[in-house]
């Protein structure tokens, strides 16, 4: 385990010091690294999914430690359903076929095909496919264990995504649900713009389809794993069997595609999948917006964007209060992610520097990274992470950002579009109005910051 | 801190309690268990310090916002401690009534709320600015929706939550209030002077029940009349007789919630 560590670092020590300026130069450092290692010194050590030690820290804190033999119990249930970085969830190799034909995987409805491209080492076979994508694109930035925490992790910012929380923020649903095949496809083919996220633009279709069926692994994986230390620090023992905690999938579903009823707590990959499953039914609608955005120069863009100035600073919004006056993100900067719960249960006012300090250490002895706030976004610069259409912004707008402090204006009963009238639709505001204040937003960039914060007629409250 | 005044005004409370419970159950209904007790700290009060107002001053800078992680009486009196029976569903009557979680003065009021899963919650603002609500749940899914002055919302959970969850408002960072989500309607949280009764409780049956607290989340030490005594998991089984049960003084250490 540990020489193992040490190798990875050392992929990590070829790959930090260029890793922002040139992505390609580090990806390919990694690669030839990982053959090198293969070649040399390190073929006993094969890459292995980390078990989540600060999930365990989190646990034990609130309830009781867990035990060597408990945390062996929880890596063997993980083995036996998800397999390894190499052969995902098939963990007895010894007869291929008949392990595939009984593979846990498939009956989450996993493509375990997929999964096998991109998943273990990186090579191109006789036809030229090319094969372990995961590590030759993602994984010195997410980690072999999707846990965030790749090489290159701790000298980015932000951070690149811990998918083992199973929380994603750049996506067309509600709330907490998950992405659908579409959004995440959407970010592997555009990146993530202004932070380190690349765009892979240039991969073939297959290629990007294999890695989003591997990116769902990942989450689902860590997710379990996550849930199976909840449960055993709570309650001193596993949920049920290794089948019980599988659960039934696929589960029982209506007329319309969808899982009549949740799985129970003990189906813990069921449960899940059930969420996986069920993200199209949460995707948000847009009512039919009032203006036209294909032409910015019209009154009526005109007076959508003093509405939507209204609306910003009005009190039933208060978008100033995190964006700032001037909206360059500077009103809010004290808050963590759901990434940082742990620093974050430490309170924003606890100004016992011994306690967090001791927290700190506690955590970053584990793995964690070095906890950071999360700062709103300045408005001013145009460049927006989620997609810069209107119904990217209008999405964000109306369901926040999942995992950190930014709000949902709208609700759950309103995702419908215009199906569903406005006196149903529940919200801070009328759902026209967040096409107003996206075309506010829009205009932030372009409005000139020299003649001061705008008129804030809505707000009596904010400081002027 | 374990004052003679204390236990002597708590004595009589009790008696005056106890007098009204030992009246012979009415011959009609059937017979009932009623749990109490009192959760004291051990050593000396701890301060609670100052919030630090940095939004909405205006507003919000008017209140002397203290912290809640911790609060204590004069006397040791812990408030919001929660104890519940485990696994005593109960036949679902009193659901139909809706648990207000209210963010007034800028704090939320009260700073723990209990929830049975499919009972409504009903978030309210009665403030001049707009708050919003998050909630980190583990079991349930994630929430945080903006919340205009006036505004309210109604939440349902589908699933009992292992450990109070944290509420919080991000457009005011100093606000934090717990959310209790348990499918049982026998639960306290203690009030100010450290108290508790869940009434209603089967008679003749033994019920395991669990303390927990928001900051320390278990708690499993305490002494019990005199009596230390160990709680695993922050669980104790008893069975109940009809009428009154009274646990009497729960001494906790200090080092509980660290
Ligand atoms: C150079 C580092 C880097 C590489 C390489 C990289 N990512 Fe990322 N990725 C990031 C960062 C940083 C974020 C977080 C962006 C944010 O939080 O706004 C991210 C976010 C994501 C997200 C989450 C988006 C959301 O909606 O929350 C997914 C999914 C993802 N990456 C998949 C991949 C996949 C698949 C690959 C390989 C094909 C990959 N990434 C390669 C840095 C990287
Ligand atoms: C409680 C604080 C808070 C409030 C209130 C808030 N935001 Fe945000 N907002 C944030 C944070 C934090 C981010 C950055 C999130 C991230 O990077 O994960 C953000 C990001 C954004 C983005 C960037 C999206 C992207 O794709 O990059 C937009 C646009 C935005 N907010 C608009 C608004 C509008 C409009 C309002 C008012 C309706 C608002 N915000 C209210 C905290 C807030």
């Amino acid at each position: 385990m540990r020489s193992n560590k040490r190798c990875n670092d050392r992929w990590g020590a070829a790959c930090q010091p260029r890793a922002e300026g040139w992505p390609d130069a580090c990806l390919r450092a990694v690669s030839w690294a990982l053959l090198a290692s293969l070649l040399v010194g390190c073929q006993s050590e094969v890459p292995y999914f980390r078990p989540n030690l600060v999930e365990i820290e989190i646990e034990q804190d609130a309830s009781e430690p867990v035990t060597e033999d408990q945390q062996r119990l929880i890596n063997e249930t993980m083995l036996a359903l998800f397999g390894t970085p190499d052969r995902p969830a098939n963990p007895f190799p010894e007869d291929a076929q008949a392990a595939d034909a009984q593979s846990p995987l498939r009956t989450f409805g996993f493509d375990v095909e997929k999964l096998k491209v991109s998943a273990g080492p990186a090579y191109r076979d006789a036809e030229g496919n090319q094969h372990g994508l995961y590590r030759l694109h993602c994984a010195h930035c997410h980690g072999v264990t999707g846990g965030g925490d790749g090489p290159t992790a701790a000298f980015l910012n932000p951070y690149p995504r811990d998918y083992r929380q199973g929380v994603f923020k750049y996506k067309s649903t509600f709330g907490a649900a998950k992405p659908t095949h579409e959004d995440l496809k959407r970010v592997l083919v555009n990146g993530v713009s202004g932070t380190s996220m690349p765009s892979f633009r240039l991969l073939p279709d297959n290629e990007i389809e294999a890695l989003i069926e591997y990116v769902r692994y990942l989450s689902a994986r860590g997710e379990t794993e996550i849930k199976l230390i909840e449960y055993m620090a709570a309650e001193g023992e596993m949920p049920g069997s290794i089948s019980e905690i599988a659960g039934g999938f696929p589960l029982p579903v209506d007329d319309e595609g969808v899982a009549e009823e949740e799985p129970e707590e003990e189906n813990v990959v069921a449960s899940v999948m059930y969420q996986w499953k069920a993200a199209p039914v949460s995707v948000i609608h847009p009512v039919s917006s009032p203006v036209d955005f294909s032409d910015p120069e019209s009154t009526a863009m005109a007076e959508s964007i003093a509405r939507g100035e209204k609306l910003f600073y009005s009190k039933n919004l208060q978008c100033n209060s995190c964006h700032g006056d001037s909206a360059q993100g500077d009103g809010q900067r004290d808050k963590y992610t759901v990434w940082f719960k742990w620093r974050e249960d430490l309170g924003t006012n606890n100004d016992d520097q011994a306690e967090i300090n001791r927290v700190v250490h506690q955590f970053m002895d584990v793995g964690a990274l070095k906890p950071r706030t999360i700062y709103p976004r300045n408005l001013r610069l145009g460049v927006y992470r989620g997609g810069r259409r209107p119904i990217d912004l209008y999405r964000r707008i109306y369901s926040g950002i999942n995992g950190g402090p930014m709000p949902a204006q709208g609700t759950v009963t309103g995702i419908a579009g215009d199906e569903v009238p406005d006196s149903e639709a529940g919200g801070s505001v009328r759902r026209e109005q967040i096409w107003d204040v996206v075309s506010y937003v829009l205009s932030l960039p372009y409005e000139p910051l020299s003649q001061g914060p705008p008129q804030r007629q809505g707000s009596k409250y904010t400081p002027r | 801190m374990m004052s003679k005044i204390g236990s002597l005004r708590w004595c009589i409370v009790a008696a005056l309690l106890c007098g009204m419970y030992g009246m012979p159950p009415s011959t009609a209904g059937e017979e009932t268990a009623t749990l109490r007790g009192r959760f004291l700290l051990e050593g000396p009060v701890p301060a609670r310090g100052k919030l630090t107002v940095n939004k909405d001053r205006d507003v919000c800078g008017v209140y002397d916002l203290r912290d809640e992680q911790l609060v204590v009486a004069e006397d040791g009196g812990i408030r919001d401690v929660i104890v519940y029976a485990r696994k005593l569903p109960g036949d679902g009557s009193g659901k139909e009534d809706a648990v207000l979680l209210d963010n007034k003065d800028c704090r939320f009021a009260p700073h723990v709320v209990a929830v049975q899963p499919g009972q409504t919650l009903l978030v309210k603002n009665s403030d001049p600015v707009a708050h919003n609500t998050q909630i980190s749940f583990s079991s349930n899914s994630a929430f945080n929706e903006g919340l205009p002055p006036s505004g309210t919302k109604e939440i349902k959970l589908k699933k009992s939550e292992r450990y109070p969850v944290s509420v919080s408002c991000s457009i005011h960072p100093w606000m934090r209030g717990y959310l209790v989500v348990q499918d049982t309607p026998y639960i306290a949280i203690t009030k100010a002077d450290g108290t508790f009764e869940i009434s209603g409780l089967p008679v003749g049956k033994e019920v395991e029940f669990q303390v927990a607290h928001p900051k320390s989340k278990r708690i499993d030490e305490a002494s019990v009349g005199g009596k230390a005594t160990k709680w695993k998991r922050g669980r104790f089984k008893k069975k109940m007789v009809a009428g009154d049960n009274d646990l009497g003084d729960l001494v906790v250490m200090p080092d509980q919630f660290k």
